[in-house]
């Protein structure tokens, strides 16, 4: 078959549409450079079926010109899932970073201004009590720096309970945002599968999906895998949230969690009971820094449970200024009464000394004629006691971390006239009307001191077993100071690590967006090169057309 | 490698966000604090916070000392000041005691030493912001307050240092055996006879001397033998002792004192007192003998024995024994009778009624008894009966009585082991502290005044004691609330020549005479028989300062842990300024010795002045300057403590710096180099990160 005079043309207009749309793309890439999520477009050009011509030698086969064959993303799947996985734990450690930020502001004592420097200085007055017993202002000052101690701590819990409904209320937005990106991506799909259903890649389509898959990424913890027909089956912790063009809405239930008397959100999966629990993410930071929070009120709660239980204790066995307050049981000659094990025989603190039986009326903390005692379980157990120190049955009440916190006050008797004088700085009465023994006056301030050591320094419990055996206090062996400063520490350990791990994270997001870029980031440099080539072969083409009708034209000429 | 150029600016951006970030953390120590949160440094932050309680507590015991020392520097100040007036004391005594000087001189000088006492108790009484600097622990109760009137007290004799050599021992019995040890007093009782002739006693073994004996007579027994200490003190009393008390445990007088919780007042004036008893003796051929007595306060808290001559010219004494609740209980008939039929009249308290009866200056009692025969109505008078004065019974534990509305109540009274009280006097140990009162209407108070309700308490077996409604019928039960803790007594003694008792208040007045509720002396020195002697104690009218502190330390805490109360102590109380006297009575021995003086002086009493006066100014001297010593080595002490904690507060402020503080200079250099890197980063940006192929195109 002998060659068309025209073939020539049609074969050089071919090259002029592919360098055309090759140029069109270099520009979109170019346009798009800065666009986030925007990956770049390759054109694929393939040469067309040949032509078999007969020549003298035989057969030889001649080119048609080029086709553009498919415009595609450059796009590294693999370096896509990496993505998804590591940002998912990024934004998992940016949350708690953020959250323990602010448990730090709150439990800061770098300025003195914080929960140590008001222990200290209750210690502080309580040791001045101790020398200088019958001082009112002394006296009042262990009221004053007792309440100033007891407003530290109430405020600090205040803010984390604030803390924690802010975080709830971040967690219920956020689980908005995740149901809105699910029916974004869920929308994106019908388009996709519609699109390509024509033939094709929809490119751009497909960028806005994974642009927003990148963002539920960083939300919950997901795996995707694309359907045939394109479309990407979404699901996280077994449960599907995207299929196809529907999407799985997540639903919360805000309610009151009355132990810490904060607001709580629990997730569960629309049209069912199912607790939705993510496992990464930054929900799942929130949901840890909740629970944070929770852990350092438990602690808060912990110091005032001791000061309601231990402490009290302490100071019930103590005298007030002129014996005119004590919450030790009295026999009919005003003499203090013993403990007596279950022999009948006294029982004798650490020191030697007999036991107290105690009625707690004079308590430093909460209310009189109330005993607390602290439970394994961290609740504590209020019972009114009555004159013989006996509980009253029926006024059993337990107390949960919320409660113990709104107990913990600083007797309001004290506020009375006189009512620092019921602050019990000494040990024992003035007379003893049964024994040989000394008593005590207004200068004594034994039991001050044993006050302060009880805070500052005492790895033992006041309250004494059926036995008269010592129990450890509540911060296992340490002193309340120490468990403090453990506290701290720990939040400390905890937030540094945290922040180290976050910006490990950055870094390894970092070598990753780097890592996807290699493949699907526009380079300007590139872009411009091929522009030239382009360019250049468009013109290229155009010679040779231009060389075809010249040729066309002294072949017309001849006719 | 591909690099996308968006990601070259992505990248740049977070290059320069880390070093802005750097910057920002460095210019956030520029308040001179490195942590500013807790994660800053963990491990450094939580060793600022112990740091931090260590600075705390170093300031607290830094505190606790300065308190200390301004308490010391004042007590000391003030006691210097008693120095000084004890020293001029000492030099009138002395210039008192000058042979040139006559009676009247003495009895001038005794106005002046008079006022120096007055000042001394006024130093005694200084306060700072209302607590008192000598009240031991009872620092709101002023401590110091001078008897109105002359009390009597008893005499006592103050040895010199050579009689103090001689006669400072003791004869006591320990385990059965008798052994000399020698005592820390240097004073002795003093005794008269009928004759007027003087003793001393020796009140630790009871051993009696002349006077004349122990002024010299000592002197020729030392210088004739070889013996010294304890084998001459044993020569002595073998030898020279006159007589001996032998008293079942030995005596005593000494007393714990229950300092202050007696306020004296005047209200009591009742001298008189009645007893009328519904109890009945039945005697040979009469079947009631009515007693009544009216004197002064003699029978509360004591024994009595009635001497009575009955119709046959016979002396009987019969024993009966007023307990503390005033119940009367009965004793035994001395001699022995018999009735009628030849049984033994053992005497109960049926129908004994006691007609008015005057006392006299000797403290006896004489009163007359109507006796009644029952079976003719024939009353036989002018019965002479004669008392005297025993001690009380302290062997049950509850007392239950009967009130005036017929309810009954159980008193609690301290425990004791063989009828005797459980304290153990003789060392000195014990207090006893269990009084209580009973009003005109049979209701009991604590000494405080405070009503003592019925108990059942089973904490404590006792003998039940029922007190009838008759015998709380009396007025010396009325009103003696404010008193609580006078007419104590020391011990029952048995004497050879009868019995008697030592009586000593607690204002250590007298002995052997009855006081009343305000530790007066009603009854004037019995006398008791020994050997055919008869002795009385003497006494002395004298002003006399009650001690209303304790002999409590106010300790300091100055190191973690427990404190010393003794060596950490800062007070020095009323008893280590002026002493414990023989009769137990602390904080105010110096003080009443001092008046003993002044009495002496006003007596004109010269010759004591020299010798006893003289020795007991330099005794009280050095007892003073010996409190002033003391408080002054804690004084020095506590300034060491302070430098110490001062220079510890220094180191753990230091090391708090060091930790928590930031290096200036080295906070400069890193910010200077991080706002260079910053600037740098920006000058990258601008010149290099621009250039692509369309620069050049």
């Amino acid at each position: 078959m002998p060659l068309s005079t025209f073939t020539g043309l049609s074969t050089i207009s071919s090259g002029l549409t592919t360098h055309q749309l090759a140029l069109n793309t270099v520009g979109h890439n170019i346009t798009n450079a800065d666009t986030e999520g925007y990956s770049r477009q390759q054109v694929s050009v393939a040469t067309r079926i040949s032509q078999t011509v007969y020549t003298s030698t035989g057969v030889s086969q001649v080119g048609n010109g080029g086709d553009v064959i498919s415009i595609c993303r450059a796009r590294d799947l693999f370096a896509d899932r990496q993505y998804w996985r590591e940002n998912c734990t990024l934004g998992y450690y940016q949350v708690k970073a953020q959250n323990y930020d602010e448990i730090e502001a709150i439990l800061d004592d770098s300025e003195d201004l914080g929960i140590q420097n008001a222990m200290n200085k209750f210690i502080s007055a309580l040791e001045n009590l101790d020398s200088t017993a019958s001082n009112d202002s002394v006296r009042a000052n262990v009221r004053d720096s007792g309440k100033n101690l007891v407003k530290m701590m109430d405020d600090s819990v205040s803010q984390l309970r604030n803390l924690i409904n802010e975080d709830v209320n971040d967690l219920e937005l956020y689980v908005g945002k995740v149901n809105e990106l699910t029916g974004q991506i869920a929308d994106l799909n019908k388009q996709i599968v519609k699109t390509e259903g024509r033939g094709g890649i929809a490119n751009d389509l497909r960028d806005s999906r994974d642009l927003l898959v990148d963002e539920l990424g960083s939300y919950i913890n997901i795996s995707i895998s694309e359907r045939e027909n394109g479309a990407y089956a979404i699901t996280s912790n077994g449960s599907t949230l995207v299929y196809e063009h529907v999407s799985v809405k997540l639903q919360t239930e805000r309610m009151v969690n009355s132990v810490y008397g904060a607001d709580d959100l629990r997730i569960t999966i629309e049209g069912t009971n199912i607790t939705y629990s993510p496992t990464n993410g930054k929900l799942k930071g929130y949901q840890d820094g909740i629970e944070e929070c929770k852990n350092y009120m438990d602690k808060l709660s912990q110091m005032a449970a001791y000061l309601l239980t231990e402490f009290n204790t302490l100071h019930n066995s103590g005298y007030g200024l002129n014996d005119c307050a004590t919450g030790v049981v009295l026999d009919a000659n005003g003499d203090p009464m013993y403990r007596l094990d279950a022999n009948g025989q006294p029982i004798k603190d650490k020191n030697g000394n007999d036991v107290y039986m105690l009625n707690y009326s004079n308590n430093f903390f909460g209310n009189d004629e109330y005993r607390y005692t602290y439970n394994t379980d961290g609740t504590v157990t209020k019972e009114q006691i009555d004159a013989q120190g006996n509980v009253i049955k029926g006024t059993e009440d337990t107390l949960t971390i919320a409660e113990i916190l709104a107990e913990f006050k600083v007797n309001s008797k004290f506020d009375e006239e006189g009512g620092t004088n019921l602050i019990a700085a000494k040990r024992l009465p003035e007379t003893l009307q049964n024994g040989t023994k000394k008593g005590e006056d207004s200068a004594a301030g034994t039991n001050a001191a044993l006050l302060a050591d009880s805070i500052k320094s005492s790895r033992t419990g006041t309250i004494l077993d059926a036995n008269g055996k010592e129990v450890n206090n509540l911060f296992g062996g340490n002193s309340m100071s120490e468990f403090y400063i453990t506290t701290i520490t720990e939040l400390g350990i905890s937030a540094q690590e945290t922040d180290n791990y976050q910006s490990d994270q950055e870094g390894i997001l970092e070598e990753i967006v780097n890592w996807r870029s290699d493949t699907s980031g526009v380079n300007w440099d590139e872009e411009l090169s091929k522009m030239i080539m382009y360019s250049k072969g468009y013109k290229a083409c155009s010679q040779c057309l231009t060389t075809i009708n010249d040729m066309l034209d002294t072949l017309i000429a001849c006719v | 490698m591909r690099i996308g150029s968006a990601v070259m600016t992505l990248n740049y951006i977070d290059r320069l966000n880390k070093a802005y970030r750097n910057q920002a953390n460095l210019v956030e120590q520029g308040d001179g604090s490195k942590f500013h949160r807790p994660s800053d440094d963990p491990v450094e932050y939580a060793r600022t916070m112990r740091y931090k309680n260590d600075l705390a507590n170093n300031d607290d015991y830094t505190r606790n000392v300065n308190d200390g020392l301004s308490w010391m520097k004042a007590s000391d100040a003030k006691m210097q000041q008693m120095v000084a007036i004890m020293n001029t004391i000492k030099e009138k005594t002395e210039a008192a005691a000058n042979g040139t000087n006559t009676e009247k001189d003495a009895a001038a000088i005794g106005e002046e030493v008079e006022a120096l006492i007055e000042e001394l108790v006024n130093l005694g009484n200084t306060d700072i912001g209302g607590r008192y600097l000598f009240s031991g622990q009872r620092d709101l109760t002023q401590p110091y307050q001078i008897s109105e009137g002359m009390i009597e007290r008893a005499d006592v004799k103050t040895l010199d240092e050579t009689q103090t050599g001689v006669f400072g021992y003791a004869e006591t019995t320990e385990n059965a055996k008798t052994v000399i040890k020698p005592t820390d007093s240097n004073q002795m009782l003093k005794l008269t006879d009928g004759n007027g002739k003087e003793y001393y006693m020796n009140y630790q073994d009871g051993s009696i001397y002349e006077k004349e004996f122990v002024e010299s007579g000592y002197k020729d027994v030392i210088s004739n033998t070889n013996l010294s200490g304890k084998d001459l003190y044993k020569y002595i009393k073998d030898t020279y002792s006159v007589g001996s008390f032998q008293g079942a445990n030995g005596i005593s007088t000494k007393i714990n004192s229950k300092p202050g919780s007696a306020v004296v007042s005047d209200s009591v004036s009742k001298d008189s007192i009645s007893i009328s008893t519904t109890n009945h003796i039945a005697v040979d051929g009469i079947t009631g003998v009515q007693f009544e007595t009216t004197g002064s306060w003699p029978s509360y808290n004591t024994k009595v024995d009635y001497e009575y001559v009955d119709q046959n010219g016979n002396k009987l004494t019969y024993n009966f024994t007023v307990d503390n609740g005033g119940n009367i209980t009965a004793g035994s008939l001395t001699p022995s009778m018999t009735d009628r039929n030849g049984n033994a009249i053992t005497p109960i308290p049926t129908y004994l009624t006691a007609l008015p009866a005057t006392v006299t200056a000797s403290g006896e009692f004489s009163f007359t008894i109507t006796e009644t025969n029952q079976n003719t109505g024939q009353q036989i008078e002018n019965v002479q009966v004669t008392s005297q004065m025993s001690s009380p019974q302290y062997n049950v534990e509850d007392y239950s009585y009967t009130d005036a509305n017929g309810n009954t109540h159980t008193l609690h009274l301290p425990k004791y082991t063989d009828g005797k009280p459980s304290l153990d006097y003789a060392s000195g140990s014990s207090q006893w502290e269990d009084y209580f009162v009973i009003d005109n209407s049979g209701n009991v108070f604590d000494m405080s005044g405070n009503p003592l309700a019925a108990t059942t308490s089973t904490q404590y077996t006792a003998t039940q004691m029922t007190l009838t409604k008759n015998s709380l019928n009396d007025p010396f039960r009325t009103e003696v609330i404010d008193y609580p803790d006078r007419n104590e007594m020391t011990k029952t003694n048995s004497f050879s020549g009868g019995t008697s008792t030592l009586f000593t208040d607690n204002d250590g007045r007298s002995q052997n005479a009855v006081f009343d509720l305000k530790g007066q002396v009603r009854g004037v020195s019995p006398k008791f028989t020994l050997n055919g002697i008869e002795y009385s104690f003497s006494t002395y009218q004298q002003k006399i300062v009650t001690y209303l502190g304790d002999d409590n330390k106010i300790s300091m805490k100055m190191v973690n842990g427990a404190n010393d109360p003794t060596k950490d102590a800062i007070n020095a109380t009323g008893v280590d300024v002026f002493g414990t006297d023989i009769f137990g009575r602390g904080g105010t021995s110096v003080l009443d010795d001092l008046y003993s003086i002044v009495a002496h002086m006003k007596a004109g009493d010269l010759k004591w002045l020299s010798a006893d006066g003289m020795a007991l100014a330099d005794q009280s001297y050095e007892q003073v300057l010996g409190a002033e010593t003391e408080l002054g080595a804690i004084c020095a002490d506590y300034n060491i403590s302070q430098e110490m904690l001062t220079n510890q507060n220094t180191l753990i402020t230091e090391d708090i710096t060091n930790l928590s503080g930031t290096d200036i200079a080295e906070l400069a250099v890193d910010l200077q180099m991080a706002s260079m890197i910053y600037s740098m980063s920006l000058a990258m940006g601008s010149k290099i990160l621009q250039n692509s192929l369309a620069d050049y195109l």
